[in-house]
């Protein structure tokens, strides 16, 4: 069943300047025709870069890639779509004013005779679609989840011929089920001769699908081996990783600090929430687990005020802030941690100083009559990312030279450091190594002993990890409220979300 | 990245240069003569050179502005309308409202900004409530009002003495201080630099300068981590709008001691070349506010010298600004480029 090899790498190296950050030192991987290929290794490891090197969006500055054998020079994304080779992005690339059709098309419509090749391809996009069980081609994708954006990633380059398909983390923004389903998938792609090569950090999913793991460590490849002649254990030593519980100690709970009573939210007509009630105490870990989107995320956009609720109310410390602004909750004590990092939490274009200080720079005394003091602003950043571990050479630098796990240390510190009375995150811990991971368990047990955190997520695991108490939402009703005792793993809530109460 | 940085726009004026070099040589009887006055004519005395300076001025006022809806991320291209409008009115206001001569000149600068910042303010406005582009809506009412200033020069406030289109002459002593007379260069050069340098400091020091930076570059950003998004990019708006007609005003009151029809030719649009020449830097607005005068003064001493036709330097000026609008393209692209994901 096993294929020929259809790419090779040889000693890759790639240096980011002006940073001057050794992204890969030597990296060594060959796919082969009929197989999984996982690439495993913590956060800052290299992954990202050596498939973005894989699918010509980046230039290696040394070592050597083979397609068939032949020695290749990526120009452009092009150029490796040329050999069947392309990218499925972690940040989606999809266009969201267009619909799925549209998007399938972009950027290579085809040339010659267009409307007879695109019934062509609107077949093809049927056949695939149905294994895929696809939305409808003519919803606009602004409208789709991303387990259902990512599905139209891979359609789109398998459409074009693609025979090496690259997906950068495509688990992290899936509940299980599209999980199960998007595995599924590529075994089926698996078996028309196809080389995959995915990125995740779950251990346990790289051995349960991947014919092969290979492992990355600071750049280099460490471990490259059939997945039959390891075990967890090892890939996990390899990754550079002590294995611990995360710790969960017993908290005094306090007052209550949040109420929200009857909270209804509509989107256009769509009801996203329905009638929601709940209290949050000092000293509380409260989850909001859903399988997708089920209103988890929106209650917490409300309850920080980047939504308006159509009725309900939300009480802050027994005071009525439903028609606040979202400067005045941050000064009452309100802390939110965005979804999506990059696009929400993140400002690219700025240095590491200029989002760092996001939440502090009105306050006296590092404002005074209308004017910045920069010199107080750098000495308190730097305090305040030294406390939090968020490695930088310099807070004049792009934040955007800082690996996944510093930005979201760096998100969670911003947070965290203000002391905040309530804390608002959503998918605190996802796409992040276990070391981040527990970094942020660690963090979040500390604000327990001041404050409260409502963290929302459709990872089950997650839920689990870092809360005590899991309010489990569907289509944007609350269904049942799971207390520590009832929470015996993330199966038991999964398994709850279908059923009627 | 720095070295870059200094060389790109270098680069772009040198081609400027060789290409206005090729057509005047191709197009002009006198090829050596008119590149002479072409390019050194503006230094052969103090009377042109201080016109070169005094033609930069309103191009300092419309850099400004554009720099300033640039640094919040939104466009303003109604500039034109907005540097023309606004002063018409306020020339109107001062010829119809009798004060004395500190207070006219104070009333007039104070009338047109507000009229520039309302033109402005209206597309702005359209976008925060109803989504509409302001890129598109500010173009449009720009364009309206020149006509409609040109219809109250030509109509309800011409002289009936003057032989085109204009205004009666303000009174004599509401003008704008001259430096370097006989030559055109006023008082108006020091606002502009100093309104300039003013926004400099604003954009480095101050919370709304970091505001402004932060909302241009993820609104969404912004919004989430409590700044007022829509206010900041009204107040961006407004600025750039009034920025732009208190230029036309210190034209009238520095240059044309009246409003003429057509005065502003073309002043509202260079201006956002002048702002992406030095890459939206309002410390160096004054130096391509500077270049574009020294190619403008350039052709007219030649053409005075030498007859050259005046439409061959506004083609030059065309390639000029195409080169700059590809520059800014071209280093867009590449910032991108160097993102580590």
């Amino acid at each position: 069943m096993r294929g020929k090899t259809i790419v090779q790498l040889l000693n890759v190296q790639k240096t980011f300047y002006p940073s001057g950050v050794k992204a890969l030192k030597g990296v060594n991987l060959f796919l082969e025709a009929g197989s999984v290929h996982a690439l495993l290794g913590a956060n800052g490891a290299g992954k990202t870069t050596l498939v973005r090197i894989l699918a010509g969006e980046i230039q290696p500055d040394a070592g050597e890639i083979f397609v068939d054998g032949r020695a290749v020079n990526f120009r452009t994304p092009k150029d490796a779509m040329r050999q069947g080779i392309a990218l499925v992005h972690q940040n989606l690339s999809l266009v969201e004013e267009l619909t799925v059709l549209e998007n399938l098309f972009l950027g290579r419509e085809p040339r010659r005779l267009f409307f007879l090749d695109k019934k062509k391809a609107e077949r093809r996009v049927k056949d695939l679609s149905e294994r895929l069980s696809l939305i409808e081609l003519n919803k606009r994708v602004a409208d789709l989840s991303m387990a259902e954006r990512q599905k139209i990633e891979i359609v789109r380059a398998l459409m074009f011929g693609a025979r090496v398909l690259l997906l950068d983390e495509p688990t992290a923004y899936l509940s299980e089920n599209e999980e199960e389903r998007l595995f599924e998938l590529l075994l089926g792609l698996k078996k028309s001769q196809c080389a995959i090569l995915f990125i995740t950090h779950d251990v346990n999913q790289a051995l349960k699908i991947a014919d092969r793991v290979t492992v990355l460590r600071e750049g280099e490849t460490v471990l490259s081996e059939e997945t039959s002649k390891l075990n967890v254990q090892r890939v996990i030593e390899a990754m550079g990783f002590r294995s611990s519980e995360s710790p969960r100690a017993r908290v005094k709970i306090g007052e209550e600090l949040l109420r929200i009573s009857d909270l209804t939210f509509k989107s256009g007509k769509r009801l996203v929430l329905d009638r929601v009630s709940l209290s949050v105490r000092q000293g509380e870990a409260v989850g909001l687990f859903g399988l997708g989107n089920d209103g988890q995320f929106d209650l917490l956009e409300l309850l920080i005020g980047l939504k308006k609720p159509v009725s309900g109310r939300i009480f802050f410390q027994s005071r009525d802030i439903t028609q606040l602004p979202i400067r005045e909750r941050r000064r009452l004590g309100i802390a939110y941690v965005p979804k999506d990092r990059l696009r929400e939490a993140l400002n690219l274009e700025g240095s590491i100083l200029e989002n760092a200080m996001v939440n502090v720079y009105r306050e006296i005394p590092f404002a005074k009559f209308g004017l910045l003091n920069w010199t107080l602003l750098q000495r308190h950043i730097h305090d305040m990312l030294k406390e939090f571990q968020v490695k930088t050479a310099s807070l004049a630098q792009p934040v955007k030279t800082l690996s996944g796990g510093n930005l979201q240390r760096l998100i969670l510190a911003r947070e965290l450091f203000q002391k905040p009375k309530l804390l608002l995150a959503c998918r605190p811990t996802s796409g992040l190594d276990a070391q981040v991971q527990r970094y942020v368990a660690e963090r979040l047990q500390q604000l327990r002993s001041w404050g409260c955190a409502l963290i929302a997520t459709n990872d089950a695991e997650e839920a689990f990890g870092l809360c005590d108490r899991v309010l489990v939402f569907s289509k944007g009703k609350l269904k049942r409220i799971l207390y520590r005792e009832q929470l015996t793993g993330p199966s038991v809530l999964v398994s709850l979300v279908g059923e009627e109460t | 990245m720095t070295r870059r940085k200094i060389l790109s726009p270098v680069l772009t004026v040198a081609i400027a240069f060789l290409v206005s070099a090729a057509i005047l040589g191709i197009t002009s009887h006198q090829p050596r003569e008119t590149l002479r006055w072409f390019f050194l004519g503006p230094f052969t005395n103090l009377y042109f050179l201080g016109n070169m300076l005094a033609t930069s001025i309103p191009l300092i006022f419309t850099g400004l502005a554009a720099c300033l809806a640039f640094s919040a991320g939104v466009f303003n291209l109604g500039l034109e309308g907005q540097h023309y409008f606004g002063a018409i009115i306020g020339t109107i206001v001062v010829l119809n409202v009798p004060t004395s001569k500190v207070s006219s000149m104070v009333l007039a600068l104070a009338v047109s900004f507000l009229v520039g910042a309302l033109l402005a303010l209206v597309p702005m406005l359209l976008r925060v409530k109803l989504g509409f582009s302001e890129l598109i809506s500010s173009f449009m009412i720009g364009q309206v009002f020149i006509y409609v200033g040109d219809f109250l020069l030509n109509g309800p406030f011409r002289d009936p003495e003057a032989a085109l289109a204009a205004t009666r002459y303000l009174d004599e002593t509401v003008v704008l201080a001259k430096i370097l007379p006989p030559s055109n260069l006023h008082a108006g050069y020091l606002i502009a630099i100093a309104l300039c340098l003013m926004f400099a400091f604003v954009r480095r020091r101050s919370v709304m300068g970091y505001e402004f930076k932060m909302v241009k570059g993820n609104p969404r950003f912004a919004k989430i981590y409590g700044m007022n998004v829509e206010r900041i990019w009204l107040l961006a708006m407004i600025l750039s709008g009034g920025v732009a007609a208190l230029g036309g005003m210190v034209e009238i009151l520095g240059v044309y001691g009246r409003a003429v029809r057509g005065f502003s030719h073309g002043n509202g649009f260079n201006g956002i070349a002048v702002s992406l020449l030095v890459r939206n830097d309002p410390a160096l607005i004054f130096l391509s506010a500077l270049f574009f005068a020294y190619l403008e003064s350039g052709a007219e001493i030649a053409s005075l010298m030498v007859q050259t036709p005046a439409e061959i330097v506004r083609l030059v000026q065309g390639i000029v600004f195409c080169l700059v609008t590809a520059e800014f393209l071209f280093s867009r692209g590449e910032r991108d480029a160097d993102s580590i994901a």
